[in-house]
């Protein structure tokens, strides 16, 4: 008579589907859970990393909006280059410049002259003889200015603090004076760009509602001079003060940065990447490529100063007025009333955890091999001492060590 | 004596790069959270192992292992984010982990990391993301040296330090 004797009937789970049980979100679901893309265990991320370019990875984004984030890091990308003799990087770098649209403006405000403006950005001087605006043929190129100091190998701008900022029309500021800002306050992230009054003649650029509402009247930068629909368009800058290059293109720093301005091309990065022969991304927004307002550099320094913003702005009424056109709803995100200030808070706060985490794992791993080699010593140099908190363990453990022990 | 490079023989460090990296105020929220995001997953304790151990992997040069394992971080962290990463942050951000993971193997020892080895890894970096899109970085650099040209005259070189 045989005996029917059950078999243990085994499924074996795959990850998946371990997970799967194990989770709060339905199947499904498209805002949370495995279906919205989360990958929470952090060994399948570690795993993605190295495996993501062995497959040959899938198309990551478009053309033009990774082309934008080449302008954003141009001149990190540039002083790389320069630094490390590495010419590509060098040349990838100069992308912002040519995407800039710098030689429209510059033509139009009449800017070529010898010891001008032209020289700052790199073009050469106008020949004598040559058809006007000759120069706008030229690239603008990234340039390190020799007389920055070789130590810092840091590109630098240069900071004209004679030249007043006017607010509104009659009304200017020089050099204010920061009052309570704090050891943390560093006036020089206030940087008078000469491109402030960047408008061309009749062109002014994008503009923003005044905090409060109302229609538009003055140029998204509020330091720049009020340009009312209808009225005269500001005059052009005059030149930095900084001293003028001896010699075409050499000696002022022209960065990138320098020449991302708004010009008459409200879409120069869709126009470069067509230039390239490129097709423009679906998901690419027009945006116009604009520097960065003095007030929005001020914001972020002062936001990096840390907690002696507000107080700042409290006790410097006219600085705070600036601070609040220079973004919008400024004060609001003084105040952390607004929603992109908190996540900003927050972001920084992650940040600054992932900081504290690098430095830990740095201590540690720089002492496990401050260990390991004082354990090598004491085992080859038996006359050797060693201080006792350096080693950890007793160096008269083990079969060699043992034999190896000191005898002073 | 070269011309249009500057040899300096002190190390980049994450300050000076960071420096060169302009984000705008629409971006900037996105890019401190790429960056944190990043930099967590390269040092926090639950992970930085198992990061170590993608980058020590391979037989090639630590520069090519460096700047494609930052370029998969950045990749990872925008499929990670089911694309809603704005892309115009990807090459800074991957600018600012690379310097950071460079600078991490050079004071903890684990590497000889040099300026040679960071710019080599930079251009890996960014080839391999742009690779991602589609996009070649011979084109970039053969449009600007056609953009160059066309001007009619050479461009100045930077003068070489201490020449």
């Amino acid at each position: 008579m045989s005996m029917y004797i059950p078999r243990h009937h085994k499924t074996y789970l795959s990850r998946a589907m371990t997970r799967a049980m194990a989770i709060d979100h339905p199947i499904g679901d498209p805002h949370g859970g495995p279906a919205y893309g989360e990958r929470n265990e952090p060994v399948s991320a570690i795993l993605a990393i190295g495996s993501m370019f062995a497959t040959g990875g899938a198309v990551l984004a478009g053309t033009a909006t990774l082309m934008q984030g080449l302008m954003f890091a141009g001149a990190a990308l540039s002083l790389v280059g320069n630094v490390t003799g590495n010419k590509t990087l060098s040349k990838i770098g100069m992308i912002a410049g040519l995407a800039g649209g710098v030689g429209a403006l510059a033509e139009s405000a009449g800017l070529f002259a010898s010891g001008t403006m032209g020289e700052t950005f790199g073009y050469g001087a106008q020949p004598a003889g040559a058809a006007p605006g000759a120069q706008l043929a030229q690239t603008p190129t990234a340039q390190v200015n020799p007389a920055a100091d070789p130590s810092s190998m840091v590109q630098t701008f240069p900071l004209d603090t004679s030249t007043s900022l006017p607010v509104n029309a009659g009304e200017s500021i020089v050099n204010p004076a920061f009052d309570g800002a704090g050891g943390n306050f560093a006036p020089d992230t206030l940087v008078n760009s000469p491109l402030s009054n960047s408008a061309a003649p009749g062109t002014p650029a994008a503009l923003a509602p005044p905090v409060g509402g109302g229609a538009p009247t003055a140029p998204l930068d509020p330091l720049a001079n009020s340009v009312a629909p209808g009225a005269a368009a500001p005059t052009a800058p005059t030149a930095p003060t900084a001293a003028a290059p001896t010699a075409p293109g050499v000696g002022t720093s022209a960065t990138p940065e320098m020449v991302k301005i708004a010009s008459n091309n409200t879409d120069p990065i869709g126009s470069l990447v067509q230039q390239m022969g490129e097709n423009v991304d679906p998901s690419y927004a027009q945006n116009n490529i604009r520097q960065l307002s003095t007030g929005e550099r001020f914001m972020n320094g002062a936001m990096d100063a840390g907690k002696g913003l507000i107080s700042f702005a409290n006790k410097n009424p006219a600085m705070a007025n600036m601070m609040a056109g220079a973004v919008s709803g400024g004060m609001d995100m003084l105040s952390g009333k607004n929603k992109a200030y908190i996540n900003y808070l927050e972001s920084r706060g992650e940040l600054d955890k992932a900081q504290a985490d690098k430095l830990r794992y740095e201590i540690d791993s720089a002492e496990r091999l401050r260990t390991q080699r004082n354990a090598n010593y004491a085992n080859v140099r038996p006359g050797l001492r060693i201080d006792p908190n350096a080693v950890k363990f007793s160096p008269n453990s083990g079969l060699i060590a043992g034999q190896m022990a000191p005898t002073g | 004596m070269e011309t249009g490079l500057i040899k300096s023989k002190q190390d980049l460090t994450p300050e000076q790069v960071k420096k060169g990296i302009e984000i705008p105020s629409e971006f900037k929220d996105a890019y401190e959270r790429v960056v944190a995001a990043g930099m967590t997953i390269m040092f926090s304790k639950e992970t930085s192992k198992q990061a170590l151990s993608v980058l020590k992997g391979g037989r090639e040069p630590l520069a090519q292992r460096l700047g494609k394992a930052v370029a998969g971080l950045v990749a990872t962290l925008y499929k990670q984010s089911n694309n809603t990463l704005p892309p115009q942050v990807m090459i800074p951000a991957g600018v600012e982990l690379l310097i950071q993971a460079a600078d991490f193997l050079r004071r903890s020892g684990m590497e000889k990391v040099d300026n040679q080895v960071i710019g080599d890894a930079m251009d890996v970096m960014v080839t391999s993301i742009l690779q991602g899109a589609g996009l070649s970085v011979e084109k970039i650099v053969n449009f600007v040296d056609q953009k160059q040209a066309g001007g009619g005259q050479s461009p100045a070189q930077p003068q070489p330090m201490g020449a």
